[in-house]
Formats: structure tokens, sequence, C-alpha cells
């Protein structure tokens, strides 16, 4: 180079240096103010405001903006001729996961879903008395995340679980991202496809099994049970699969008729290589996760062995006995730990055995159902899945039509719908299998919408991924949160619930008239809950005095402003259900208040006196 | 809209990886830093620290590393993968420890941590020996 044109590079590259500056500043300004903005928007919404439609009748508009900012930064350093470096997409990511899983815990002053609480309560009888109790309820049976928690609240040295709730679906889904990527990028061509089902996975991920309780420790261990197989044991070559077959051949005749090229999986991704010593350490972490998910849920285990099955049928696995073993596994753990719920429910377990249609009847036809608003949220969630389904179908397509066909992703994709053959799973069959299956559906979907680079219409390509975008993102407030009216927790339920447990005696009923109440977080069993469950408890005042009486140790009824909510909402009980029944209990004289409050009232067995109310 | 491309005969993407034996050898201070911290949780834990820091350092602690530190006995190109096979890998092993003590009747939280930390460090202690004997044997093929 000259002197004078190295005079003259000097400046252009201080220059290009201070560009290169202001524009990171930029980038990365994106998230920060999207992250700024929505939990301001979010720390504005008022729980008062939660109506029918759940959670999304509380949000402020900016919120909104907040999202859109964050969608269109994400959507341009994905699509851009050189893509945004890793860093800037996961911080992108990171803000869109707190903004749509952490809306509830910023809105809400206590952690939602009772589930959540009751799974605190378990874990705090394992940890004052180190025992099971399998009688009480079949989750004990699988006990093992619960022995997990009391083990390490009370080494951590908190006095429950109460404070892992709020955010447990935060941490859950950062760690459920982290897997999903991988293996987006395990069977992707490109970063690009990868980064984008991963942004998919979350607005679509609507279904809820991400509070605190087994089912999302296990959804974890499921996803990366399914990374390490993909990664590291698939075949290193492929056989038969890529051969050119007779143009009469049924396959060749189906891919014809489907448009495919003859040879729709040539560039199908094979093992990563690795020592032996690392694949024995690989097939240890495979065995040990199944076994902590063969003791601690019911129905993951299963979908392991299910997904691992179709992955070895389809010859992308080369643990070829890995399913029998993990089966066998399987089998033990029942036989052995389960014997309790198995003993009296072998018709629970195996009675919709092969009953697909009463199956997605239970799990999906009868849930339409409760009020209006309630039902609108079921249908916009069978909507979304079957949207999603479908878009994933034509992204499976078109990756076959570039010879970007993986046998091994469609085989996960479609193996979580042979468990619509084996269980209803309580009417949440159709919820678990649509979980099962996003993680590769959203990889086929982004497979749909990423173009080959060098890409000529890539930004035609950028706005239908906002668009889609936007749709899901827009729909996920609906589907999570449309229950929120009696899925949150009221403080005014709470406070009763306390009062109960700081002056009820040990052995006593509590009563309610739904199940839907924030109790057994402490002493699930030195009390009698009814009902246990069911929906509902007793509705009559007959019955409502036949339960109380049943035990001589004494027994309270409790009213709940969430229970009523529940009745109408979800039971679809007529408006002013649960007042009129209350009227009807005061009314009938034989019960005396002893707590109230704007939102409940207690009440024992006993004639009523004047102002008690 | 997305283009179609014409099929066309290529190298697979991941057969040009890098084999994960070929990458240099992975430095040793996060081994060494699991055999430091195994003992100063379980000491928070015994000495009843500052409820803050010791319900945050529990949790963290057995929620990433004795998985982590069993991860890293494998030979990963990526940390991501090492990390979320760690995380999952950790709460495998605290799930079967507890209920192992539930099975035994030995239920005691602290036995459990104090499971779970010598499983940590006996792995960080493998890998450490496992990388001073490959670092011998490099000197020796160099000095040959």
């Amino acid at each position: 180079m000259s002197g004078d044109a190295t005079l003259a590079a000097v400046p252009t590259a201080a220059g290009q240096r201070v560009r290169d500056g202001l524009r990171a500043v930029a980038e990365w300004s994106a998230p920060a103010v999207a992250l700024a903005l929505g939990v301001w928007a979010l720390r504005r919404g008022d729980a008062a405001d939660i109506g029918s439609l759940g959670l999304v009748t509380a949000l402020r508009p900016e919120l909104y903006v907040a999202l859109a900012l964050l969608t269109a930064s994400f959507l341009h350093g994905v699509f851009r001729a050189r893509p945004a470096p890793d860093a800037l997409l996961a911080a992108h990511v990171a803000v869109l996961v707190v903004l749509l899983f952490g809306a509830a815990p910023i809105i809400e002053p206590l952690p939602r879903v009772i589930s959540g609480w009751l799974h605190v309560g378990f874990a705090d009888y394992i940890a004052r008395t180190g025992e099971t109790l399998p009688q009480l309820d079949a989750r004990f049976s699988w006990p093992g995340f619960f022995a997990l928690t009391a083990m390490a609240t009370r080494a951590a040295g908190l006095p429950d679980a109460m404070p892992l709730l709020a955010w447990a679906p935060v941490g859950f889904n950062l760690l459920f991202g982290a897997a999903v990527f991988r293996l987006a990028r395990d069977t992707s061509s490109d970063a690009r496809t990868a980064w984008l089902a991963l942004w998919l996975f979350f607005p679509a991920n609507w279904v809820g099994q991400d509070y605190f309780g087994p089912q999302a420790m296990n959804y974890l261990f499921y996803l990366v049970l399914m990374m390490v197989l993909l990664r590291w044991f698939r075949p290193d070559r492929y056989g038969g699969l890529h051969q050119e077959r007779p143009p009469r051949s049924p396959v060749a005749l189906l891919l014809r008729v489907l448009r495919l090229p003859p040879r729709p999986l040539l560039r199908e991704p094979i093992a990563q290589a690795t020592g032996p010593a690392s694949l024995v350490g690989l097939v240890a972490v495979v065995l040990a996760v199944f076994a902590a998910s063969a003791v601690s849920h019911q129905l993951t285990p299963i979908a392991i062995v299910v997904s691992v099955g179709a992955l070895v049928l389809v010859r992308r696995c080369t643990l070829r006995r890995l399913p029998v073993l993990l089966a066998v596994l399987l089998t033990a753990y029942i036989s052995y730990g389960a014997v309790p719920y198995w003993a009296g429910h072998l018709h629970d377990m195996f009675g919709s055995f092969g009953n697909v249609g009463g199956t997605i009847n239970h799990g999906a036809v009868e849930r339409v159902r409760g009020d209006e608003g309630h039902q609108t949220v079921v249908l916009l969630r069978l909507v979304l899945a079957v949207a999603v389904w479908g878009l994933a179908a034509i992204g499976a397509w078109r990756r076959m039509r570039r010879g970007h066909g993986d046998l091994g992703l469609l085989a996960l994709a479609g193996a979580p719908f042979l468990l619509l053959g084996m269980q209803s799973y309580g009417g949440e069959i159709f919820l678990r299998v649509y979980a099962f299956a996003l993680p590769f559906m959203v990889v086929l979907l982004a497979g749909l919408l990423v173009p080959v680079w060098p890409a000529r219409h890539r930004v035609p390509a950028a706005v239908l991924a906002g668009a889609l975008s936007t749709v899901l993102i827009g729909a996920f407030f609906v589907a999570r949160y449309g229950n929120e009216s009696f899925e949150r927790v009221r403080p005014g339920d709470h406070r009763a619930v306390e009062w109960l447990y700081d002056h009820a005696p040990a052995g006593t009923s509590f009563v309610s008239v739904t199940s839907n109440v924030p109790w057994r977080t402490e002493g699930v069993e030195r009390y009698r809950y009814r009902p246990i469950g069911d929906d509902l408890g007793p509705t009559t005042i007959g019955a409502i005095e036949d339960e109380m009486r049943g035990n001589p140790k004494g027994a309270y009824l409790i009213f709940t402003k969430g229970q009523f909510v529940f009745a109408e909402t979800f039971l679809g009980k007529p408006h002013g259900w649960g007042e009129g029944l209350e009227r009807q209990v005061v009314d009938s004289g034989k019960f005396r208040l002893v707590y109230t409050s704007t939102e409940a009232r207690i009440y024992v067995l006993g004639a009523s006196r004047g102002g008690d109310r | 809209m997305t283009e179609i491309a014409e099929p066309r005969i290529d190298v697979p993407e991941q057969r040009a990886l890098p084999a994960a034996a070929d990458s240099p050898p992975p430095p040793p201070w996060p081994a060494l830093l699991i055999v430091l911290v195994g003992p100063g949780v379980l000491a928070l834990v015994v000495w009843d620290g500052p409820s803050a820091l010791r319900a945050v350092s529990v949790l963290a602690y057995l929620a990433v590393v004795p998985g982590l530190a069993c991860a890293r006995l494998i030979r990963m190109s990526d940390g991501l993968s090492r990390f979320v096979i760690g995380v999952a890998l950790s709460l495998a092993l605290g799930v079967l420890v507890a209920q192992g003590m539930i099975q035994l009747h030995r239920w005691s939280p602290l036995l459990g941590l104090s499971t779970l930390t010598t499983i940590a460090s006996l792995a960080a202690v493998t890998e450490l020996a496992r990388d001073v004997r490959e670092h011998r044997r490099g000197r020796g093929v160099a000095a040959e």
C-alpha cells in the first residue's frame, strides 16, 4: 500500500469502527427498550381487569408496542444478508420469554394455577416426613419431582417451595428454548431456520404445562433426550432411502403424487462424530434422565418410549434396542413403585386404549363448554393447533422439495399422535400431544418461511414471518391466559385458606362447592379435603350438611370468589349460581359464619346467630 | 416467498464438523471451580449461612453443577449442549438421589446434598486427571 493510500485508509477505518459501534448500540438497544417498555406496561396492568377472556383484558397497549419492536428487530437480525450475532438474537428471545411468560407474575399478586400450589404441599409433606402418600393422590406414585423439591428447598433453608412458583414458567421456558434451539440447529441446514423455529416455539407454546410441577421438568427431559439421540445417535450414512427407485414403485408413485423429487431425503443430517467413550457417556445420560422421568411423571416416559421407538422404526437411531430397554425400565418401575395407583385404577390406565375417537372427544370436543368467553378460548386453541400442524406439514413438504427432508424430524413430529390411541389422560392428552410434537413442528414451520440462502426474496419472507409471529403472539395471550379468571389465585381466597390453617384443628374436614381453592399447600394429610379429583363438591344444602356431619372432628365450609368464577366460566353454571347457593346456606339456619372478607366466607355447622354477616 | 432449490448432491453440513476429540483441550479452571464450590455450598448449609445467599447458592448448585460436572466428561463441541444436558442431568440426579433416600428410609436433605456434591467433585477430579494424563501424553508425543 502506498503512503497516500495508507493516510486515506486510516480515517475510513476509524469511521467504519464508529459506524459499527453505533449500529451495535442501536441493535442492542432494541431488546433493552422492548424489555423496559414491556415490563413497565405489565406493571401498569391491573388484575381486577381480568375478564372471561382472561389476562388479555388487563394488558396495556404499550406491551404490544414493545412486542412489535422486539419482533421487528429480531426478524431484521435473522433475515438480513449477514445474520446478527448469536448473543444478540438470544437476547431478543430471552426478552420474549420474559414478556410472554412473565406477564402473569408481574400483573398478579400471587402465583397462578392451584395445581402448582398443590405440588408445594406434596413437597412439604415429603420434607416433613421423608415418606410419600400414594393412597392420598395418584401423583404420589411418581414422587420424584416432589422429593427433589423437598430436598432442595430444605437444604436451601426455605420453609417451602412457594418462592419458586411464580417465575417457574420463565425459568423452564428458557431451558426449553436452549434445548429446542439445539434440536432445530441439528435438524436444519442453516442457523436462520433454527432461530426462527425457536422464536415461533414460545408463542406457539400456549399449552401451560410449564408451571411448577413434574410435567415441566419432564418436558425438559424429553427435549434433552431427543436432542441427544438426534445429534449423536443418527446413522453416519444412509442406505436404501437415498438410492434410485424403480419409477413404478409405490414410494416413487407417492412422491410423484406429492410433487416431490425422487430423493427428498438427499441432504438429511448425519450423526455428529465423537469418540466411543463419549458415546458410552451419552448412553449413561439417556438412561439416567429416563430413570428420573420414569419415577417422576405418568405420561412423559411413555411419550419418550414411543418417540424413541419411532426413531428406531425409521432407522434414525442406531441404538436399536433402546426402546425395549426403556420400556422394560418403565414397566419395572410401574410394577414396583406405582402399585397403589394401578391396583385400583387399571381402567383409568388402559380403559381408553385404542379408543381414539373417544379420546379426541374427551380431550377436544367436550372441552368446548363453559361460558361464551371460555368457549372462545377453547376454540381458538383448537384453531391454533390445527394451523400450526397444517403449516408444519406444508413446511415439511417444502423441505423435501429441496431435498432437505429429515425422516427423524418427521418421525418425532408424528410420534406423539400415537398417544391419542393409548390414554385420554383425564381429557388432557390433546394438549400433551400438541406440546410433545411442538418442538419438531416449529422446525418444519420455520422451514416454510426461511428461504434458501443467498435469497433474492428475503423481504417478503421476513414480512411473512412477521405476520405469523404477530398472529401467534397476539393469540398467545388469549390461548394461554384465557382461563385466568379462575386460574389466578385471588388474595381474598388465599387469606381465607390461611385462616383455616391457623384455626382448624387437625383431622377436620374442609368442604367447598368447587375444586378451585388454593389449599393443600401445607398439611395435605392433616385435613380431609372435599372435593378431591372432581370439579364439583356438594352443591345442595343436604349434601353439604351430610358431608360436614360425616366427620365427627368437625368441618368447615368455605365459599370463595374463585370457586364461583370457576363454576360459571368453566363449568357453565348460570350467573350468580355460587352466590345463590351461599344464600341458601345462610337461609337454612344450619350454618354459622366464622370468617368473612369481601371475597370469601367460612361456615361451620351450628345454628346461625343474628349479625353473623 | 420461499425459493425452491434444485436438489444437488452435497456433503451434509454436519459431516464437515470437526470431531470433538480434535478440539483443543478445555481449560482446567471450571473443573477446579466445581471441586471448590461444593464444600462452600455444604458449609453454607451446615453453618446456616445468610438466608438469601444460602437459598440462591444451594438451588443454583443443585440445578446446574452435579450434571454439568458429569457432562464435562463427555467431549462436546458446543457449550450450549453441554449446559442444557448438564441441567437436565443435575435435575435427574437430584430426583434419583432424593427418591433413593425415600426408598431407603434415609431421608435427610443434607445427606442428599452431600451425595450430589460428592458426585460432582468426583466427576470434576476425574476430568482433571484425564486432562493431566492427556497433557502428559501429548508432551511425550511432541518430545518423540
